[in-house]
């Protein structure tokens, strides 16, 4: 007995001391560890390795001392060191895919590529029906930057497991890292194809690239294919679509887009937030071959807006002149306004019609109809303030500048500040200017000037000039009087009878001063009546007949555009451009008739 | 040459000419930069042209030939037509022995390249932007021409913000961005073609190319990080300065004591930096300046005057119409002065700072000249700003130095200072 307690006693104390021992190291080995930690992250490595290596001698089994060194020798460049350490857990484990997929990559760091290459095999060759194993030798290579193996690491892994979705993402980021664009995007159709619910994932994951040509036309190709072996795939036309507009494509975007909404049954929805971005971006004919398809849709909801959006899109081609146009914009308006009578874009239609009828059309007596239903029925809607303005541009038009004054007085008196205000103020300028009224119109002139970021700021100014500088002789200023009375005339679109007027008074104007502005007030209303030669020798004598004139550098410009655009004489054209660049060459019009000469010469300008 | 002998072997040169034109660089020009422009215009229609040094901001006399002032007009050029014995007065004038001014006749348009990724935009580069506003035409060569021996072709070299170090600029925090990832891609796919395994040593083979171009009689001019990272990379070429971040394995421990700064052009004794989230290459650049001084109402930099007849290099180099010239920052912005090897010659520096602007020096039979800041007229670029728009930029002082560079090979040989 008593030896059996002794017996147990010396095992108690054995057990005691071994613990103990074990005990009291390890917290010194934690300072130690401590100490290395602190040299690691100054980046001191060669003080840091003689701690580590003693602390892995002492506790070879402690991982963070194995990872530690390993990460010291690898940072002094001692591969081989670190290679031996990993080749010692080697021969304690079972073989690990993560240490072999290491040891290679090491091994290729040392510049010994075979047998890097020998390792991630090797590694792969331990687990190859596990995922996982092929991710740790991928994302080795990645870090690498061995992108070409790291693709064939995982197009192996969906051989092997027989799994052709998993790794998708993957492959779809290695191949645009690796410049491989179709075979990315043949990845996220993929990956589209087991959940079409990602599409917007997909987007986001594509925006950086779409700056990319190459990206763009290589999606295009890929589910231009995907469409037509899956004609029913919403998300395949979905992305091709998205793809056709961020390339500017929007004709074809709009053939997808109509499949789109015949497939998804929008009814039209699609197609118009289609057409919108597309007028946004300038291509006009798409967008209004997009709206056509919605009003030949018979039961959408959307008929009013797409109607409304199309007549727009025809003011803004009819505004550059287009009279095809002008017809089709008032026709579409005014179905508009006879199918839909309570819809809340009926002033706004009522409105943008007006202002059709006024401004291309030229026919006042419907504007002013138009205008008088809209300010009658929608007096307290924001456009109905654009019609009291309109209503007295129309009056002016119309013969009735007393009722144009009237307008625009009453307008100011309501709204007395903003653009409107700034613009009925200039309009009562130009009526006291019609009128010879000259202090009046200098005295709101001078008003106007003192903004100069206003939108009429320049046109003040101009108005102020030319009355300042044309005055007299007389003291009624005659000559300004009839000036200014063809100008009203022109205003009143009597072209005819407007350049009558400055022919009566260029005969009479002598030497005045603004016998230069009726001239070439004169060469343009030419130009709008057709009589181009008329008005180009006008134009091209006038430097001779007005020698001082401070308005010589225009007329050769507004000679070489006619040259230029209306008769098409490029070689005339540039001996003009040429003359004004010779004969002025501190006139503010030289940047751009440098810019024109460079275009006519086929330069970049 | 005495005065005389110029002026009658310059009568001779032109008989029966009608008149010259004199296209001033002073205050009266209208558009500085486009003057650069058609004086290499004139050169290639095999005219010569007399550049004078220090004579109204370095003005241009040419013969005026059929089409001259027409060009001059649409390029919104200033000029004075002048007849034969006002030349001949202006000439004998700056050619006085006590005046410090001087006549460099430029003979041949040099043939220009520009070491540019085809993918750079001309507005990336102040270079591009200059030599395309001034319509100077020119070559966009990169690794492939460089490593084929195509140096040769060329008079004029630029490099612009070219990381020579391999750490694609150090703009690790646009890793991910698509432009990012296709350079480091081609220039990683270009390190593989011709047999290297790191972009690094890449760009070292091209550094040591560009540098033998100089040493053969080349001109080499570079700015902002094009210009550091070229000695760095040169001086690094036993050893691995490159963070793991950028090339996958760590530097070199024993880098600092490898640098060998034999090897550079510019630069002696200085020390890399290994952050690779440092947006800095080296102490060599001294950085944007200090906080009070960052402004660019206050920034600024002077031009140093050198003697027009015996150091004529130097005076081209620094033509200008103004002496003081606002400043600019870069990924390099200046150079640290304690750095630049003896023999360089300092151009311009910022007064009163240990600010380097602008420098040149021989190497073998070339020249180089470095010029530190990004964009002359964008005081602080960012990636993605907006371009510079140079017609808003015509007499732009800070442009002219990039411009005097690629007439300066067109250049007679001179004299030079003994």
């Amino acid at each position: 007995m008593h030896r059996c307690i002794t017996y147990l006693s010396i095992a108690f104390l054995f057990i005691w001391a071994a613990i103990a021992q074990a005990q009291i190291p390890d917290s010194l080995l934690m300072v130690r560890y401590r100490t290395a930690e602190q040299f690691l992250r100054s980046g001191q490595y060669t003080q840091a390795l003689p701690l580590l290596e003693s602390l892995y001698q002492e506790r070879p089994d402690v991982y963070v001392f194995y990872d530690r060194l390993k990460q010291v020798y690898e940072n002094l460049k001692r591969y081989d060191d670190a290679l031996r350490l990993i080749e010692t857990r080697l021969r304690e484990d079972a073989p690990n895919p993560a240490l072999l997929a290491e040891k290679g990559r090491l091994l290729y760091l040392k510049g010994d590529e075979a047998a890097a290459e020998a390792a991630w095999e090797a590694a792969i060759r331990t687990a190859p029906h596990q995922s996982g194993t092929y991710r740790v030798v991928y994302q080795t290579l990645l870090e690498l930057r061995r992108f070409d193996e790291a693709i064939q690491v995982l197009e192996r892994a969906r051989r092997t497991l027989s799994n052709p979705s998993i790794f998708l993402l993957d492959l779809a980021y290695l191949y645009s890292l690796n410049g491989r664009y179709e075979e990315a995007m043949e990845a996220y159709r993929q990956f589209l194809l087991q959940d079409p619910r990602r599409l917007g994932f997909v987007q986001t994951r594509l925006e950086p690239f779409m700056d990319e040509p190459v990206v763009r036309k290589a999606g295009i190709a890929v589910f231009e294919r995907a469409v037509r072996r899956e004609p029913l795939n919403f998300a395949f036309r979905q992305m091709l679509a998205w793809l056709y507009l961020r390339n500017g494509d929007y004709a074809r975007a709009l053939n997808v887009y109509r499949a789109l909404d015949r497939l998804q049954q929008t009814q039209g929805q699609l197609l118009l937030q289609f057409a919108l971005q597309a007028r946004d971006a300038g291509a006009l004919e798409v967008a209004r071959t997009a709206l056509q398809d919605i009003l030949q849709q018979p039961n959408t909801a959307i008929h009013p807006e797409a109607r409304y959006e199309l007549g727009r899109l025809y003011e803004e081609q009819a505004r550059s002149g287009d009279t095809t146009a002008a017809q089709a914009a008032r026709k579409m308006y005014r179905s508009f306004l006879t199918a839909f009578p309570g819809h809340p874009l009926v002033p706004d239609v009522l409105y943008r019609l007006a202002r059709l009828e006024l401004d291309v059309l030229h026919h006042p007596q419907t504007a002013d109809s138009l205008l008088t239903v809209l300010l009658n029925r929608y007096g307290d809607h924001e456009t109905a303030w654009q019609a009291r303005f309109d209503q007295g541009r129309l009056a002016l038009q119309t013969g009735d500048p007393g009722a144009a004054r009237l307008a625009f007085l009453r307008l100011l008196d309501r709204r007395p500040t903003g653009p409107l205000a700034e613009a009925a103020r200039y309009q009562l300028a130009l009526l006291d200017f019609y009128d010879g009224a000259f202090e009046a119109a200098l005295a709101q002139l001078d008003i106007l000037a003192e903004d100069a970021a206003s939108d009429v700021a320049n046109d003040a100014l101009t108005l102020r000039l030319l009355i300042q500088e044309n005055r007299g002789p007389d003291s009624l200023d005659t000559p300004l009087r009839r000036y200014a009375y063809a100008r009203l005339l022109m205003a009143q679109h009597q072209l005819e009878a407007a350049l009558d007027t400055l022919d009566a008074l260029q005969q009479d104007a002598g030497m005045h001063p603004i016998a230069d502005e009726v001239t070439l007030l004169r060469a343009r209303l030419l130009r709008q009546l057709g009589r181009l030669d008329e008005a180009l020798a006008l134009l091209l004598e006038f430097p001779l007949r007005y020698p001082s004139s401070p308005l010589r550098d225009q007329s050769l410009y507004e000679a070489a555009r006619i040259q230029e655009e209306d008769l098409h004489d490029r070689a005339a054209a540039l001996s003009t451009y040429t003359r004004l660049l010779t004969e002025f060459p501190g006139s503010p019009l030289i940047p751009e008739v440098r810019s024109r000469i460079r275009t006519l010469r086929g330069e970049d300008a | 040459m005495r005065p005389w002998m110029l002026l009658l072997g310059w009568l001779l040169a032109a008989p029966g000419a009608a008149q010259q034109i004199l296209i001033p660089m002073d205050a009266y020009q209208t558009d500085h930069l486009k003057a650069y422009g058609v004086a290499y215009w004139a050169l290639t229609q095999g005219v010569d042209v007399d550049w004078l040094l220090n004579y109204r901001g370095g003005a241009f006399l040419l013969q005026d030939f059929p089409g001259l002032q027409a060009e001059l007009r649409i390029r919104g050029v200033a000029f004075e037509v002048i007849d034969d014995a006002t030349a001949a007065r202006i000439l004998a004038d700056v050619e006085a022995e006590d005046r410090n001014t001087a006549v460099v006749r430029l003979e041949k348009a040099p043939r220009i390249a520009v070491y540019a990724p085809p993918y750079t935009q001309p507005w990336d580069d102040a270079v591009l932007l200059a030599l395309t506003y001034a319509e100077v035409p020119y070559d966009q060569i990169y690794d492939d021409e460089v490593l084929r021996g195509e140096l040769e072709q060329y008079d004029w070299l630029h490099l612009h913000h070219e990381d020579f170090t391999g750490q694609f600029g150090k703009f690790i925090q646009y890793r991910h961005m698509p432009w990012y990832v296709e350079q480091q891609r081609q220039q990683e796919t270009t390190a593989r073609k011709y047999g290297f395994r790191k972009v690094s040593q890449l760009k070292l083979a091209v550094a040591r190319a560009i540098r033998e171009y100089v040493r053969q009689g080349g001109f080499l001019f570079a700015m902002c990080s094009g210009t550091d990272t070229f000695d760095i990379a040169l001086a690094a070429h036993h050893t691995d300065i490159v963070p793991a971040e950028y090339d996958g394995d760590p530097i070199d421990p024993d880098a600092l004591q490898k640098l060998d700064y034999s090897q550079t052009l510019a630069f002696t004794n200085f020390t890399p930096v290994f952050n690779p989230y440092e947006y800095e290459h080296s102490d060599i650049d001294v950085g944007p300046p200090p906080p009070q001084l960052r402004d660019p109402a206050l920034d600024y930099f002077t031009l140093h005057e050198f003697s027009a007849k015996w150091d004529p290099v130097p005076t081209m180099l620094t033509q200008n119409h103004v002496a003081t010239i606002k400043g600019f920052i870069g990924q390099t912005t200046a150079f640290r002065k304690s750095l630049i090897k003896p023999e360089v010659v300092i151009l311009a520096e910022a007064p009163g700072r240990d600010a380097v602007k602008y420098l040149y020096g021989p190497f073998g039979r070339g020249f180089f000249a470095f010029y530190a800041g990004h964009d002359p007229e964008d005081y602080q670029h960012f990636v993605g700003d907006p371009p510079t728009d140079l017609s808003l930029h015509k007499n732009s002082p800070g442009y002219r130095l990039i411009l005097n560079n690629i007439l300066f090979p067109a250049a007679r040989k001179q004299k030079r200072k003994t």
